[in-house]
């Protein structure tokens, strides 16, 4: 299933922050398609790996393949196209609070340098659909939800067909069952062959939908099967 | 992540207001700068007029004839040092001593008072140094019998205007680098309430120069405002103070109003510009903690 070239790469890397260790000889892999997991206390390095992969942050040792990209060294002219690959989500991410729904996803798509508008305005009908928001095109972000306006940043993320999603806790600020939703979202993206990180504490999800979990402790990065995972109790 | 309505109000008003703090705070420190401007220039011109006011007076030999006379008045005229000339006859000069001292020289068999040239020369030769040249220069020419300026006067006259100048110039200094400092601040706080609207843009893909260019606009257009609204004001305040004193008439120059506003223009425009870039250039190269600090 998993003939090709991993869509991350990552061998003995290291990562420090003002100095500090905060992961030290970390490798692993995720494959084309790939559901995984990465778990940690607060302060454990999870953000910092996901950084790490989108080129926040560059490791101080080791090598990082993403998509094709060496992280390590890749030039900062060369970031913005090696995020267009990637989809990413967080907490923070900030939708533009004075456009609607669709303006906003027109406008990620504008500065990922489309420029035609007939397949802008596909696109965004295509992306809208994966995320169930077809109906707020036209809503603005203080029209609806936090689950909505998650999905949103979701559909964002899809416009340039990523071989990636990297999410970082992102259903951290909203309800139970909201948040299943958007596990679903990232689940039905990855059905469709699109590998997804997810960064979460949420334990329960790990418990309802077992994939490959990477956890951050005490410096280092351990790798648990899917397998594992779905014995492993959690209470 | 969540926005809700009263968030977004907030943020509009705050993105309009914060708008206009930059366009206000630019075009004080432009009004500021134009006005500085505007006396600097005015103070030139009056430095010019009073120069210029400034004689020399070349003593004649009056039995020279009235064609010879002609010719020298002619020649000095001809000078590059000469902004205007007056012929002061014998008795001209003895009705000036008299005006002066009250002393009758009419009394006396003969007017012992030369006949004279009066030059006012162009500021830039107003220098005792320039001048001594000049009264070389004439000496020398026949029909002269001798050429007298005030070399105390002059060198007073000018180093009152060095002092002032260099004083002008520590102001205009003083004055620049605060509006470069208050400028760059107002608009780096403007742009800091689009931090995350930048990284985000970042996160999703758009190149540097994609999200820089509305900051850029934005920056150019807080410039240009600004500067506009100062000059304008620079210049009604200009004319009625023209207005309420006549005597600096003599000094109003439509060409300094004019290179007043360009300064204003092209000196906002520009601060706008780098300000902006600055600051956006800030942001771009921030790390994502840094936003929240």
């Amino acid at each position: 299933m998993f003939s090709e070239e991993p869509v991350v790469q990552v061998q003995q890397a290291s990562i420090e922050i003002k100095g500090r260790n905060i992961l030290k000889d970390i490798s692993f892999t995720v494959q084309k398609g790939e559901f995984c997991y990465v778990i940690g206390r607060t302060g454990s390095g999870k953000s910092s790996v996901l950084k790490m992969l989108y080129g926040e942050l560059t490791p101080v040792r080791g090598e990082v393949k993403v998509a094709g990209y060496d992280v390590k060294n890749i030039k900062k002219s060369e970031l913005p196209y090696l995020r267009r690959k990637l989809g990413i989500v967080f907490q923070d991410f900030q939708l533009l609070p004075d456009r609607n729904v669709s303006e906003n996803i027109e406008f990620a798509l504008r500065a990922t340098g489309w420029t035609d508008t007939i397949k802008i305005k596909n696109k965004i009908s295509e992306v809208l659909m994966m995320v169930g928001l077809s109906a707020r095109a036209l809503s603005y972000p203080h029209e609806i939800s936090g689950g909505e306006q998650q999905r949103v940043v979701i559909a964002r993320a899809l416009i340039n067909d990523p071989v990636l999603i990297i999410a970082d806790e992102p259903t951290g600020n909203l309800d139970p069952e909201v948040s299943k939703e958007i596990i679903q979202i990232l689940l039905n993206i990855h059905k469709m062959g699109t590998a997804v990180i997810l960064a979460t504490h949420d334990y329960s999800i790990l418990k309802r939908n077992p994939f490959k979990t990477l956890e951050c402790r005490m410096g280092e990065l351990l790798q648990h099967s899917q397998s594992y995972i779905a014995q492993k109790s959690w209470d | 992540m969540t926005v809700s309505k009263s968030e977004v109000g907030l943020n509009m008003r705050r993105m309009r207001s914060a708008f206009l703090t930059a366009v206000l705070s630019i075009g004080m420190v432009m009004f500021l700068l134009g006005g500085f401007l505007m006396i600097i220039l005015h103070a030139k011109a009056f430095v010019k007029v009073l120069k210029e006011r400034i004689e020399i007076q070349v003593f004649i030999n009056d039995e020279m004839n009235a064609e010879t006379k002609r010719e020298l008045r002619l020649w000095i005229d001809k000078q590059p040092y000469t902004k205007s000339a007056r012929y002061i006859s014998k008795q001209e000069a003895a009705e000036i001593f008299t005006k002066r001292t009250g002393e009758d020289l009419s009394i006396l068999d003969n007017n012992p008072l030369d006949a004279s040239i009066n030059i006012r020369l162009k500021s830039e030769y107003v220098e005792a140094s320039k001048i001594a040249k000049i009264k070389q220069e004439l000496a020398g020419k026949e029909g002269i019998v001798d050429v007298s300026f005030d070399e105390k006067t002059i060198n007073r006259v000018n180093s009152n205007i060095n002092k002032l100048w260099l004083i002008g110039s520590g102001l205009t200094l003083i004055i620049v680098l605060v509006s470069l400092f208050l400028t760059f601040n107002t608009i780096k706080l403007s742009i800091y309430a689009k931090r995350f609207v930048i990284r985000s843009m970042q996160l999703i893909g758009a190149t540097d120069s994609f999200i820089r260019k509305p900051f850029l606009i934005q920056g150019i257009l807080q410039g240009l405002i600004a500067s506009l609204i100062a000059g304008i004001l620079v210049m009604i305040l200009t004319y009625s103070i023209i207005n309420r004193i006549p005597e600096l008439s003599i000094i109003q120059s439509t060409s300094d109003i004019i290179l007043t506003l360009i300064v204003l223009l092209v000196f906002g425009t520009t601060l706008g510009l780098s300000g902006s870039l600055w600051a956006i250039s800030k942001y771009l190269n921030s790390n994502l903690d840094n936003l929240y600090t």
